[in-house]
């Protein structure tokens, strides 16, 4: 497929549709009626731009147009969570206090708008390589001179990858072990930081300060004993293995107590009152009111555990255990000599796919929640 | 939960009767104070028993283990002679000026660059600035491991974007991963460029926390941009600055992935925390390495206790 045709069938269709989807919306919003049934509208519409483009269709190969609609189909969809997400309106500061003042038609702002993208593209500009890297014929990506788009783009590199390693199972090795822990993280933080928000008990500050130092602890001093430890344990190179070490998360007490010490204290003497237990308390006041600081701990955990690359390293030695990020490295250097980029291209971006749609849908809560880590100090 | 506070205090009365009943009342109290705690320690059970485990405990066997001479399996007390080694070794005397160099070199770039990209993104622009945040900020979600990856491919020695780009400048690069120096300032390029996200996202919201009024009082008393940065964006963000230092000095001691990958830990890159990782793992020196492992830990809780106490005068400050 030439770069036209992946204009053509993929990004067209997913502008167009993007576009509907904007425009439901906000007719929707308009009139004050329901959003999801706007939801289910724009998808319906989605498949407008994809008749109408196949219908003109020149490509004789059918089944590279056919995967070209499968991946433009999930591309939509991730781009219409991100719609439905209000990203376009993702100012999460305000207009007002800033250095230069209120927003101005002058020569200033057209300069920084091209200052802003060129650097933009630039900073961005390793993983757009990756990325396009990995969809080059195989033979084209070490061509010299270096070129940005692929002259014919296809998936030759994927398969490449995914028949010379057990990629699939790289895959969800990092998927169980980031659910895992993710799963862990929150639920264990909630309870503590529960616990120091909102009961009393004796030795509660001595706790919270003990589990506050742990946090000082860097993983470099403990990982040798842990290591000893969970070997001794016979958990080496397994999925247990992988994540007992982090099932607990001092820094997501820490937030999220911060978080629930903004929860009026009335709340919980009334639940007292009308006799709930603590427990219950917690479940259905809570956690609810809590929803977006657990979300945007739950992304930070997610985003940590995926990308762990030491402990990985070095408590895996088989290669059906290895995660993503492990397998990379191996695949690496396994092809140091003769290397083929393209398929370590694909699989760099088959590692980074899941934490760059996470930062898609979820940039806000991201960088607000980040931006507050470090105004808190 | 407190109950001895939001119950009132039982009301002094005569008789024997009263008296006994104020006992009981006593005795409830006690009960209740005990299942506070029991019900707040189980609730705290999860994380304190995890981290007992995986953080506590290893604390110390980490320092025991310095005292030793180990491999995995068998080990000889030998007092502080791993220190004592360490402080003679012209290799680990090298290891500590390499990451001294590292330090050097990612910190205040990396600190540099996202004070000028924040101030840039905090000017309001109507449209796109959400895009512009969205391609400045997206390498915060990239791992070490991918990042080197990239890294490695730009710093391709023939047919890498990097030195092609250079050339366009008339520049003739460096094979970047195997000459000289240049190993260590590709590492450095690459870790920059990971943090820039982080870094960029903290800065701006210290510029954000300034308050707007100041630009204003300053326009009116005709400060130009420069001016209106250089001494009211500046001296407000210090606070920020501090903390962007010494969260960067402890994470640039904690890199590994992208030495691991761009040089697989060639010499010339080994930092103090790859330095531990190469002695405990390919060495099967487990001793040394904890030995390491304590300098690197004494060293970060040096940072992190500045970090407290500077931090803290500064929100009495404000």
């Amino acid at each position: 497929m030439r770069t036209y045709e992946v204009i053509l069938y993929f990004i067209v269709p997913a502008a167009i549709w993007i576009f509907i989807a904007w425009l439901t919306r906000k007719a929707f919003e308009k009139k004050q009626r329901n959003p999801q049934t706007g939801f289910v509208l724009s998808l319906l519409a989605g498949l407008v731009p994809y008749v109408l483009t196949t219908a003109i269709s020149t490509v004789s190969d059918v089944q590279a147009l056919l995967w070209t609609h499968f991946f433009g189909f999930v591309l939509q969809i991730i781009l219409l969570v991100i719609v439905q997400n209000r990203l376009p309106q993702g100012n999460w500061i305000s207009e007002e206090e800033q250095v230069g003042g209120e927003a101005r038609g002058d020569s200033v702002t057209v300069v920084l708008h091209i200052t802003l993208l060129i650097t933009g593209l630039f900073i961005s500009s390793p993983i757009w390589i990756g990325l396009f890297a990995s969809f080059k014929l195989p033979q084209d990506v070490t061509n010299f001179p270096p070129t940005l788009l692929p002259d014919i783009w296809t998936f030759e590199n994927y398969v490449t990858a995914w028949t010379s390693v057990p990629l699939f199972r790289f895959f969800m090795n990092s998927v169980i072990q980031t659910g895992i822990i993710v799963l862990f993280q929150v639920v264990f933080s909630i309870l503590a930081a529960y616990a120091f928000a909102i009961l009393d008990f004796p030795g509660r500050n001595l706790m919270f300060y003990l589990i506050l130092g742990s946090l000082m602890v860097p993983f470099q001093l403990t990982f040798i004993p842990n290591f000893v430890m969970v070997s001794n344990w016979g958990l080496a190179n397994t999925h247990a293995g992988l994540v007992v070490p982090f099932l607990a998360s001092a820094f997501g007490v820490f937030l999220l107590r911060q978080f629930f010490m903004t929860i009026p204290r009335d709340f919980f003497d009334a639940a007292k009152v009308d006799g709930a237990s603590s427990f219950r308390y917690l479940w259905q006041i809570v956690v609810p009111l809590s929803k977006g600081a657990i979300s945007a701990f739950a992304t930070f955990s997610f985003l940590s555990a995926w990308s762990q690359y030491l402990w990985p390293l070095i408590i895996t030695n088989s290669e059906e255990m290895r995660t993503i990020q492990i397998g990379i490295r191996f695949f690496l250097f396994d092809q140091e000599r003769g290397a083929d980029w393209g398929a370590i291209m694909a699989v760099a971006v088959i590692a980074l796919l899941p934490t760059l749609l996470i930062f898609l849908v979820a940039q806000r809560q991201l960088v607000k929640g980040i931006a507050s880590t470090g105004l808190k100090g | 939960m407190d109950q001895s506070t939001s119950n009132p205090p039982p009301t002094p009365t005569v008789g024997l009767t009263n008296k006994t009943k104020r006992e009981s009342e006593a005795d409830r109290q006690r009960k209740n104070k005990l299942s506070a705690a029991i019900e707040g320690y189980l609730y705290l059970a999860p994380t304190l028993i995890a981290l007992t485990i995986f953080v506590f405990i290893p604390v110390v066997q980490s320092f025991q283990l310095s005292l030793t001479r180990s491999s995995f399996g068998r080990s000889i007390d030998v007092g502080f002679d791993n220190y004592v080694r360490l402080f003679n070794d012209d290799r680990y005397h090298d290891v500590i000026w390499t990451t001294l160099k590292f330090t050097m070199g990612t910190v205040p770039i990396g600190i540099a660059l996202a004070v000028v990209l924040a101030i840039a993104l905090s000017y309001p622009l109507k449209h796109l600035s959400w895009f512009y945040r969205l391609l400045i900020f997206v390498p915060i979600v990239i791992s070490t491991a991918v990042t080197g990856v990239l890294f490695k491919w730009i710093y391709h020695p023939t047919v890498g974007y990097l030195n092609h780009l250079l050339g366009f400048f008339g520049i003739d690069g460096p094979t970047w991963l195997t000459q000289g120096d240049w190993p260590l300032v590709s590492i450095i390029i690459a870790v920059v460029w990971r943090q820039i996200g982080f870094n960029t996202i903290i800065a701006l919201a210290g510029i954000q926390n300034i308050d707007g009024t100041l630009y204003e009082a300053a326009k009116v008393d005709g400060a130009n941009l420069w001016h209106r940065i250089r001494h009211i964006t500046l001296p407000l963000l210090s606070p920020t600055l501090f903390f962007l230092l010494i969260i960067n000095v402890i994470g640039s001691l904690q890199v590994f992935g992208e030495i691991d990958i761009l040089t697989n830990g060639s010499i010339s890159t080994r930092t103090m925390l790859y330095s531990i990782y190469f002695e405990a793992f390919r060495s099967q020196n487990n001793g040394g390495a904890s030995a390491q492992a304590f300098i690197l830990f004494l060293l970060i809780v040096g940072l992190s206790f500045m970090q407290f106490v500077v931090v803290g005068k500064k929100v009495h400050y404000q």
